[in-house]
């Protein structure tokens, strides 16, 4: 096993005092702490990492950044692992994945060999005919283009989400990002200076800037000492920001927590990412960015090859070549693809160093070693024209190939805010423009290389900032760099093709061609149609060739042509970092703990957890009917504590609940309770309550559970425009309430609560009282909405519990019990009252519903009630009325649909089930349904479709279903 | 996640408020044609403009009007509604005016 | 009618909060539920001059709070609402005489924090960070100073927040919803687990 390592200062990243074991496809391999996957491979001369996407060809790594897919690999626990990102640690056990066999013999290797017959779209074109053809090839496929495995027995690991304030946010950590945040900060600032490296520096961490290769080390201390000494700059490395959100609310994904930075003023000074050329085999392991060369051995202290030929459009790739040749690498050439060549000091410093330089030239094909897994040669070719070359060339024996055709800037925040990127023909520079207010950009990202240029330009956007937050006022100078970086056309196709565009997805130099011959014109088209940019690197280095290939094979510019829509996240983020601890709020009433206690089955409704019955879930149709003729026989006790609970106050009270509800409630009596129907604008109802008149100026008001909340937003909006003398007050939590009820409620209400008459003269029905139990106060109302004599007993929460069980104890004589809400919607089924939301629709106006005796139209307003006149006089398209059907007869599920007509498949849908359940006391399956207008007649029989296409007929019956004269809760 | 200045509570999270639809001036409900309360009640002019909106800040129960572009998505100005309404509104005479024109 | 007194039988008070889960948390924020102790709600235009007819201090500005002797301490959420919380339980007599004596008013509304919320208390240098996990406002020292209050969403549900001291100790008082209280003692206690 080879460490082919190189002294310090090399080797930033790793402490080599520390030596890690590890494991990939099985075999042995040490490292350094702070290695990743990929340099640790390297550093044993193991170059193949993964297998393409599609083809199956041998990939390495490409940039030694992580913006590339060529290193995905797998862990135990994890798929899709970028091993230039991934820090080894001891005993790490890494697979490569997409292959059959092993990685280094794979068999679907093969498949590169049939390659001209998968031509771009191919599966879009070869899979549709016949119809569901796909469904049968789609397993086949996605197996063979499948990446890594999910571990399914995977534990949880705690995720969580904190919020971070700052005046400043800079993303990015290299010379203009550090001198953004030192900037704002000494102004007064207070920094969030974020980084996905493990160090501050950027670039200064692995490039070269100068002849002589000091500068940026010298920089990088300086700077890193004085950010890390700043009190004003919090610092975050290993951590990506991944997206831009309006206002600068920025996701910051480190380890496992995402911060949700809000920042006053945010910098982007993300940087540029290098872009490779395009040429025969530019994918053969060996084959590497110029950055990823110097990363090797900048920040892991690799000696990365033997010999290296280096094919640049900038000065760039000289100052790679004089830092590999520092580090014991032979460059026999460097390969130019310019006509004029580097300025004249690089030029006298490569000649030094014995470097030949061929200029005008390119590396037209890159030759794998027999075994395909490494490079071994290029051929350079003169250029002769835009993307043309001379018959002849020449070969080049080494193996690494580091590739300098210039940089893109790392656009994908500030596109996402909204910032336009604009490419110039000419000169083939980037530019952003039409960014949002407090957003700025700076450094290599903003098209400025020149190292003191980009720190300038940091200072700048610091500056601007600090103006915008009020710190300074001072203007500083607009920073100029002319240096040019981007070869204009560093596309090189070969007749034979593996001339890669698209890594990812292995797309090449035709297909891009290809598909705008297939008609897709637009780069949006071209990305959907070919696939290209949609891989793991997301267009990091696609896009710009792509653009050229469309711009130039449709007769346009690049900047006409653009590039595709940059959306977050920037790199992939997972679920738990989006869940964190996943807040759903739930609420409980006072006597939850009870309701546990006794065996309550809890289910949702809404927000709340109540009981549904007692006991059993395997018991259910049973427990429901035990429950409900304990009601209609004795007594029983509900908790009712999620009912909405408003309270309106004041010297208009009684006007605005008037505006407000369909009844007339101006001359409703105190000590009284009258049903509130809401109607929205439209005419629709929305809600339903009861409000009981506690005095001339004060009203207490129910609502169903989940509306209460918009019934207090709607009513407040109003008020706030009608301006009435009332206070309104949502009190929803303040009480607990529990509904006694049944032909014995009146004895155990009258054991516990002294003062107050429960007889029915005292206490009829729909009045309001107010009394004591146990020195609580209490708001009693009669009511009848499970059809016996009941009370609902209002108490504070805080003593909510404590009467519960005074109750529970008072009833037990009686063998009263507690009943779920699934056993009180059974009973008020019988009783034929709706449940506003589930009985009703987004449509229901009251005419539907018969709750035409609830509207007052001799008031001069409610809200909706112009729209309640139109809908009612229109002519009438459904009904909701009671049904019953044998119980021998499947019961029909609410949501299952009402026909116009039993013996035809596909007739008209008339309405729908909103209510049914077996009904004991009825002896028969009961229910709710809309249905047609000529369909609600009494004795009409009508079809419903239940489950299986089945049609059972159910009759129209007179509501309600149970005690039709209302006797046993009105005047018992 | 956008943020929106609260007349009560300061710069928020959009995700504290609730949206209340735009401030629209009711029609006298008695005399308005069916049409105009069909365009009151359903529609939106939804052009580019400045629009007036209702606001409510959950947690404390407080409603203002928002003045936003809707291009730009910018708002421009909040404010309480006791700016816009600063009259009892009566619904017993024939004409009902729930809105007074800013001062 | 209109007898019903907020401020009835406070021995007989019950939190729901399960405190048992407290006692494993190594954190360094402390936590307390002082849901039982005593409050009181005015809401209205005399409710201001109502409070400094009996002697009591008000903030001058909505979403501020002043401290009144020790330990009881004046919220106002906006020009015309005031709430007092109690957070030793040492003032029940007063707020109950408070509820009594505003009933005549016409212009001034008792509001049922007593039973619609539930009150916690938070100490330690950490609070502010813990409180970064749950909400989106910068509760920190240097711009959340004492007598603040921010009305907000606190792990999703809704709260008021306020900070303030007494007897030389600075605390955040946390009101929200009685009903998701259970849920959100849990979610800070969650949140505050890992500074120890």
């Amino acid at each position: 096993m080879s460490m082919n390592r190189l002294p310090a200062p090399l080797g930033l990243f790793v402490n080599r005092q520390k030596t890690l074991n590890f494991t990939f496809e099985g075999q042995h391999y040490q490292g350094f702490e702070g290695d990743t996957i990929a340099s640790a491979l390297i550093a044993n001369d193991q170059w193949l990492m993964s297998r393409s996407f599609k083809y199956h060809r041998p990939r390495g790594p490409l940039t030694m950044a992580g913006q590339d897919a060529n290193t995905l690999v797998q862990l135990n626990s994890e798929p899709n692992v970028l091993a230039d990102k991934q820090r080894i640690s001891a005993d790490l056990e890494v697979l490569g994945q997409n292959y059959n066999g092993s990685l280094e013999q794979d068999k679907d290797a093969k498949l590169s060999l049939a390659g001209r017959f998968m031509p771009v779209g191919f599966y879009y074109r070869a899979f549709y005919k016949p119809m569901g053809i796909w469904d049968k090839w789609e397993p086949f496929i996605r197996k063979k283009a499948g990446l890594g495995f999910a571990d399914l027995s995977f534990k949880p690991v705690y995720h969580d989400k904190a919020y971070l304030f700052h005046d400043v946010a800079v993303i990015g950590a290299g010379p203009a990002g550090l001198a953004a945040a030192l900037k704002a900060a000494e102004e007064g600032a207070s920094v969030l200076l974020v980084d996905e490296n493990p160090m501050l520096g950027g670039a200064l961490t692995y490039h070269r800037f100068d002849v002589e290769g000091v500068r940026a080390n010298a920089l990088r201390n300086q700077l890193e000492k004085s950010v890390l000494n700043h009190p004003k700059i919090t610092v975050l490395n290993n951590a990506t920001c991944n997206g831009w959100f309006t206002d600068n609310y920025l996701p910051i994904i480190q380890g496992n927590r995402m911060y949700k930075a809000r920042a006053k003023q945010c910098i982007v000074a993300s940087g540029a990412f290098e872009q490779h050329v395009v040429f025969r085999n530019n994918d053969v392991p060996g084959v590497v960015m110029s950055s990823a060369a110097m990363r090797l051995m900048s920040q892991y202290a690799i000696r990365p090859a033997n010999t290296a030929v280096v094919l640049t459009g900038n000065d760039d790739g000289y100052l790679c070549a004089l830092e590999l040749v520092s580090n014991g690498v032979q460059v026999p050439l460097i390969v130019d693809m310019r006509a004029k060549g580097a300025d004249e000091t690089l030029q006298h410093a490569v000649a030094q160093q014995g470097i030949k330089v061929r200029l005008n030239a390119t590396v037209y094909e890159a030759l794998p070693s027999s075994d395909k897994k490494r490079l071994s040669a290029v051929q350079v070719h003169n250029i002769t024209g835009k993307g043309q070359v001379s018959a002849g060339g020449v070969t080049i024996p080494c193996d690494m190939l580091c590739m300098s055709a210039g940089y893109m800037p790392v656009y994908q925040l500030l596109c996402q805010a909204g910032a336009k990127l604009s490419y110039n023909d000419d000169n083939a520079r980037f530019s952003l423009t039409s960014l949002p207010n407090n957003l700025h950009v700076a450094g290599s990202a903003n098209g400025v290389h020149e190292l003191d240029a980009v720190i300038r330009d940091g200072q700048l956007a610091a500056y601007k900032s600090v103006i915008s937050l009020g710190l300074t006022s001072s203007e500083p100078e607009v920073v100029a760099c002319d240096q040019q970086t981007n070869f204009p056309w560093p596309i090189f196709k070969h007749p034979k093709g593996k001339d890669f565009v698209d890594f990812d997805e292995d797309l090449q130099a035709k297909d891009i061609v290809n598909a705008t011959r297939l008609g897709y014109r637009d780069v949006q088209l071209v990305k959907r149609f070919s696939t290209v940019g949609m891989g793991p690197s997301q267009g990091r280095h696609s896009a710009l060739p792509t653009a050229r290939l469309v711009a130039e094979a449709t007769n346009r510019t690049v900047t006409e042509t653009g590039v595709t829509t940059a959306r977050p996240p920037f790199v992939p983020e997972k679920l738990a970092h989006l869940a964190g601890r996943i807040f759903s709020p739930h609420k409980y009433t006072p006597m939850h703990q009870r309701h546990l206690e006794l065996g309550a089955h809890m289910i949702p409704a809404g927000i709340w957890r109540r009981p549904a019955y007692y006991g059993d879930p395997a018991d259910r149709d049973e427990l429901i009917q035990k429950e409900a003729q304990m009601v209609r026989n004795a007594v029983g006790m509900i908790d009712v504590s999620t009912l909405g609970g408003l309270e309106v106050r004041g010297p208009d009270a009684a006007e605005f609940v008037n505006r407000i509800y369909t009844f007339g409630f101006l001359k409703q009596p105190v000590g009284k309770t009258r049903y509130a129907v809401l109607t929205n604008e439209q005419g629709v109802v929305v809600d339903d309550g009861v409000a009981c008149r506690i005095a001339e100026n004060h009203f207490y008001i129910t609502a169903t559970t989940s509306g209460v909340d918009a019934v207090y937003r709607e009513m407040t909006k109003w008020n706030a425009q009608w301006r009435l003398e009332v206070d309104i007050a949502n009190v929803t939590s303040a009480f607990s309430a529990v509904n006694v009820a049944g032909p014995l409620a009146r004895k155990v209400l009258s054991k516990v609560c002294f003062d107050v008459d429960f007889s029915n003269q005292a206490f009829p029905y729909l009045a309001y009282r107010e009394g004591t139990i146990d020195g609580v106060p209490v708001r009693l109302m009669r009511v009848g909405f499970v059809g016996e004599l009941g009370y609902e007993i209002h108490m504070p929460s805080l003593l909510g519990e404590g009467i519960w069980d005074r109750l529970m104890d008072a009833g037990s004589e009686f063998n009263m019990q507690p009943f779920g809400v699934e056993t009180q919607r059974l009973l008020r089924l019988e009783k034929g009252h709706i449940i506003v939301s589930q009985d009703t629709d987004g449509m229901s106006h009251p005419g539907e519903l018969s709750l035409n005796w609830a509207v007052n139209r001799k008031k001069p307003f409610f809200i909706g009630c112009r729209s309640v006149d139109i809908v009612m006089a229109r002519k009438q398209t459904r009904k909701l009325v009671g049904f019953k059907l044998d119980a021998k007869v499947t019961r029909p599920k609410e949501g299952h649909l009402v026909l116009a007509n039993a013996s035809q498949v596909d007739c008209a849908i008339t309405g729908n089930i909103t209510s049914s359940e077996y009904s004991s006391t009825v002896g028969a399956n009961i229910g709710m349904a809309f249905v047609g207008v000529d369909q609600q007649e009494l004795g009409t029989r009508f079809p419903i479709r239940v489950d299986n296409g089945e049609i059972v007929m159910a009759e129209v019956v007179k509501l309600p279903f149970y005690d039709e004269n209302n006797a046993r809760q009105e005047v018992l | 996640m956008k943020m929106m200045n609260c007349p009560l509570n300061g710069l928020r999270n959009i995700s504290e408020f609730v949206y209340g639809g735009e401030v629209k001036s009711m029609p006298d409900h008695v005399t308005c044609s069916d049409k105009e309360w069909a365009d009151y009640v359903f529609y939106s002019e939804n052009t580019i403009r400045v629009v007036m909106e209702w606001w409510f800040h959950s947690p404390s129960g407080y409603w203002f009007i928002a003045e936003r572009h809707t291009a730009s998505d910018e708002i421009l100005n909040t404010y309480d509604p006791s700016e816009r309404f600063t009259k009892r509104v009566e619904f017993d005479s024939a004409a009902a005016v729930t809105e007074e024109k800013r001062a | 009618m209109e007898s019903f007194s907020l401020s009835a039988v406070p021995n007989l008070r019950k939190s729901r909060i399960d405190l048992s889960d407290t006692g494993s948390s190594t954190s360094s924020i402390r936590y307390q539920d002082c849901t039982v102790n005593s409050r009181v709600g005015f809401r209205g235009q005399g409710a201001a001059s109502f409070l400094t007819s009996q002697g009591l201090p008000i903030p001058s500005q909505a979403n501020q709070s002043l401290l009144f002797e020790d330990s009881l301490v004046v919220l106002r959420l906006s020009k015309t609402e005031f709430w007092l919380v109690d957070i030793e339980n040492t003032y029940h007599e007063l707020i109950e005489k408070l509820e009594l004596s505003s009933e005549p008013l016409e212009d001034v509304y008792r509001l049922f924090c007593q039973h619609s919320h539930a009150c916690f208390l938070f100490s330690g240098e950490q609070t502010a960070s813990m409180f970064s996990k749950v909400c989106g406002v910068d509760l920190r020292g240097d711009v959340f100073p004492v007598g603040s209050i921010a009305q907000t969403s606190v792990a999703r549900v809704n709260a008021i927040v306020a900070r303030q001291e007494g007897k030389g100790k600075e605390y955040y008082l946390l009101l929200s919803d009685l009903a998701s209280s259970q849920y959100l003692w849990e979610a800070l206690l969650d949140a505050g687990s890992e500074f120890a």
